[in-house]
C-alpha cells in the first residue's frame, strides 16, 4: 500500500471510506491514532488508558476482513474512545474513580460498544471524566483535569469532558459518553464538537456504570454531523426512517429560563439562527426552575443511594467533592423524592403540550464560553456560581422530561466554542439531524476548528 | 400555646446544628460520616435543601403519581 494521504481526522465515516475502499489500511490508521495521543493529548489530558495492542490486534482483523472480500461494517477501522464508564471486555470500568480501579475486568462490552465493534468500529482509549460524572468540569482528583483544546487554560466541561475534548483535539473522530443532567450537551459546546442525548431508555445501557438510573442517557460525539448520525443508529439498533424536510418543521425558540443569563456573544449567534429560520416564535416551558431543581434532587438522591454501601466501607477513597455531594444526597427525605419524581410526571405533561404546537426547539447549551480553570465560576443572576455544579444551566431541566437534545457547535462567535441545544419530542431524533444539517448547510453550525498551531 | 404531657419529651430544636442532624440521619442509614466531610456535607444538603423548597412549594393534584418507570 502507498504511502496514505492524511484523511479528515475529524470525520469517522471518511476515515472509514478510506478503509473500506483501500486507500489506506485499519492497522495504518490505528497506529496513527495511537501515535497521535501519545504525543498530543500530553497538554489535554483527555485520555486516561490506551488500549493499545488489542487495537491494533482488531485493525488487522479488520484489514484481513476486507482483504479477504468481507465487509466489517459502516465503521469499518474507525478508532472511537469511550468514557471510562463503559464496559470494554477485559478492561477494569473505573467510573472515574480509584474506589473501582481493583474490580475485576469487564467480562462482556458495553452493549453499544458491542454495537459499535460489530459495525467495524475499534475502542482504543477510555477517556477522562468527573468521578462516577458527578459534575460539569472533568477536574478528577484521581486522574487530573481535562483542559479544553482551543484554550488549555479552561475547562473542556463534564462530566464527559474527555469524550468532547479528545474529538475537539482531533485525536478521535467519534466517542462515547452520558448525559444525566447535560454531561454530553455541556462539553460539547464548550469544546466545539457536535453531542447526541438520545430519547431516555431508546439506548442501551447496559455496561455502562449508572449514576441516577431515572436520568441517565448514553450517546456520542463525533467530529462531523454525519459520523453523529451513522454513530447514534448503530447505537440505537438501527437507521432513523427518513429525515423530515426542514420546510416542514416547526421551529420555536425558548425564552424565559432560557433567555436569560446568557452571554451577549451566543444571543448573537442564536438570534442568526431564529433570523436564518425565518424569526422564530419564542415559547416558554413553565416551572423551569423546579424542573432543574427536580433533576438535582433525584440525581443526589439515586447517586447517593447508589455509592451508599462504598460510602460506609471507604468514603475517605472518594474524591471529596464527589464524596460530599454524594453523602448529601443519600441523605435527602424519601418525601422530597418522591414530590421530584411527581413533579416530573407534571413536568412532563407541559413539555408534551409544547411539542404539539412545535417540532424543534432551540436553546443554548450553556451560558457561554467554557470558564477559566483557575476561576471555574460562571455568572448567574448577575452572581458567581461554582461552574461545577452550574454549568448544566440550560441542560438539567430538560433532562428531567427525557427528550432528545442534539448539541450543535455554532459557527462564526469569534472565540471560544458555544453550543446550541436542538431539542425534539420523545423518539424525533430524526427531526434534530435534519435541521442540525440544514443549519451546518447555511454554515451557522459546524464543529469549530482549533487556532491553526493545534491542528494536528 | 397549651402544654401537651408529651411535650415534656426529648425534641429536636428548630436549630439543631446542620452537623448534627447528619451524624444523627446518616446514623440511621448505617452511615457513619467522618469530621473532615463534615464541611462539604453541610454545604450540599443547604444546596439541596433549597431545591427540595422549591419542588415542595408546588401544589400537585394528588392524582399526580411518580415517575418512577418514566417513558418520555
Amino acid at each position: 500500500m502507498t504511502a496514505p494521504a492524511m484523511t479528515d481526522p475529524f470525520d469517522a465515516l471518511a476515515i472509514a471510506a478510506d478503509i473500506r475502499e483501500g486507500r489506506r489500511s485499519a492497522v495504518s490508521v490505528m497506529s496513527a491514532t495511537i501515535a497521535a495521543i501519545e504525543v498530543r493529548d500530553t497538554s489535554i489530558n483527555s485520555v486516561t488508558r490506551i488500549f493499545g495492542p488489542r487495537a491494533v490486534a482488531e485493525a488487522e482483523r479488520i484489514d484481513r476482513r476486507l482483504a479477504a472480500g468481507d465487509d466489517p461494517g459502516p465503521l469499518a477501522g474507525v478508532p472511537f474512545g469511550v468514557k471510562d464508564l463503559f464496559d470494554v471486555a477485559g478492561e477494569v470500568t473505573t467510573a472515574g474513580s480509584v474506589v473501582l480501579r481493583e474490580s475485576p475486568p469487564a467480562t462482556h462490552d458495553a452493549a453499544v460498544v458491542a454495537r459499535l465493534r460489530a459495525a467495524g468500529a475499534i475502542p482504543v482509549a477510555s477517556l477522562n471524566m468527573d468521578e462516577f460524572a458527578y459534575g460539569f468540569a472533568t477536574d478528577n482528583a484521581h486522574y487530573g483535569i481535562t483542559r479544553n483544546p482551543h484554550d488549555t487554560a479552561r475547562l473542556a466541561g463534564g462530566s464527559s469532558g474527555g469524550s468532547a475534548a479528545a474529538v475537539a483535539a482531533g485525536l478521535l473522530p467519534l466517542t462515547l459518553g452520558s448525559d444525566t443532567n447535560g454531561s454530553i450537551r455541556v462539553p460539547a459546546s464548550l469544546c466545539g464538537v457536535w453531542g447526541l442525548k438520545p430519547t431516555f431508555g431508546s439506548v442501551p445501557r447496559e455496561g455502562a456504570y449508572p449514576f441516577a438510573a431515572s436520568l441517565d442517557v448514553v450517546g456520542p460525539f463525533a467530529g462531523t454531523l454525519d459520523g453523529l448520525r451513522v454513530a447514534y443508529e448503530v447505537m440505537a439498533g438501527g437507521p432513523m426512517a427518513g429525515l423530515p424536510a426542514v420546510a416542514d418543521l416547526r421551529v420555536a425558540r425558548l425564552g424565559g429560563w432560557f433567555g436569560a443569563n446568557m452571554s451577549d456573544t451566543l444571543a448573537g449567534a442564536i438570534d442568526a439562527v431564529a433570523a436564518h429560520l425565518g424569526g422564530l416564535e419564542t415559547v416558554e416551558l413553565p416551572e423551569v426552575a423546579r424542573a432543574r431543581a427536580a433533576s438535582f434532587l433525584i440525581t443526589a438522591a439515586e447517586g447517593g443511594t447508589l455509592h451508599l454501601p462504598r460510602l460506609r466501607r471507604h468514603a475517605l477513597r472518594y474524591d471529596p467533592a464527589t464524596r460530599d455531594r454524594l453523602i448529601a444526597g443519600a441523605l435527602l427525605p424519601a418525601a422530597t423524592l418522591v414530590q421530584a419524581h411527581r413533579f416530573r410526571n407534571w413536568f412532563r405533561a407541559q413539555v408534551h403540550a409544547l411539542f404539539r404546537s412545535a417540532d424543534v426547539l432551540i436553546a443554548p447549551a450553556t451560558v457561554g464560553e467554557a470558564p477559566p480553570i483557575d476561576q471555574p465560576t460562571i455568572m448567574v443572576d448577575g452572581q458567581p456560581v461554582s461552574a461545577r455544579a452550574n454549568l448544566g444551566l440550560y441542560t438539567q431541566p430538560l433532562s428531567l422530561a427525557g427528550l432528545p437534545i442534539l448539541s450543535a457547535p455554532l459557527v462564526g462567535t469569534g472565540g471560544l466554542p458555544l453550543g446550541l441545544q436542538l431539542i425534539a419530542a420523545p423518539g424525533r431524533e430524526a427531526a434534530l439531524f435534519a435541521l442540525a444539517g440544514a443549519l451546518a448547510q447555511a454554515g451557522l453550525v459546524g464543529r469549530v476548528p482549533l487556532p491553526a498551531s493545534k491542528e494536528r | 400555646m397549651s402544654e401537651h404531657p408529651e411535650s415534656s419529651a426529648p425534641r429536636v430544636p428548630d436549630a439543631a446544628p446542620d452537623e448534627a442532624v447528619i451524624v444523627a440521619t446518616a446514623r440511621d442509614i448505617g452511615l457513619g460520616v467522618d469530621a473532615s466531610c463534615l464541611p462539604g456535607v453541610v454545604a450540599n444538603r443547604a444546596l439541596l435543601r433549597r431545591y427540595a423548597d422549591l419542588v415542595h412549594g408546588f401544589a400537585l393534584p394528588d392524582t399526580c403519581e411518580p415517575a418512577f418507570e418514566y417513558r418520555p
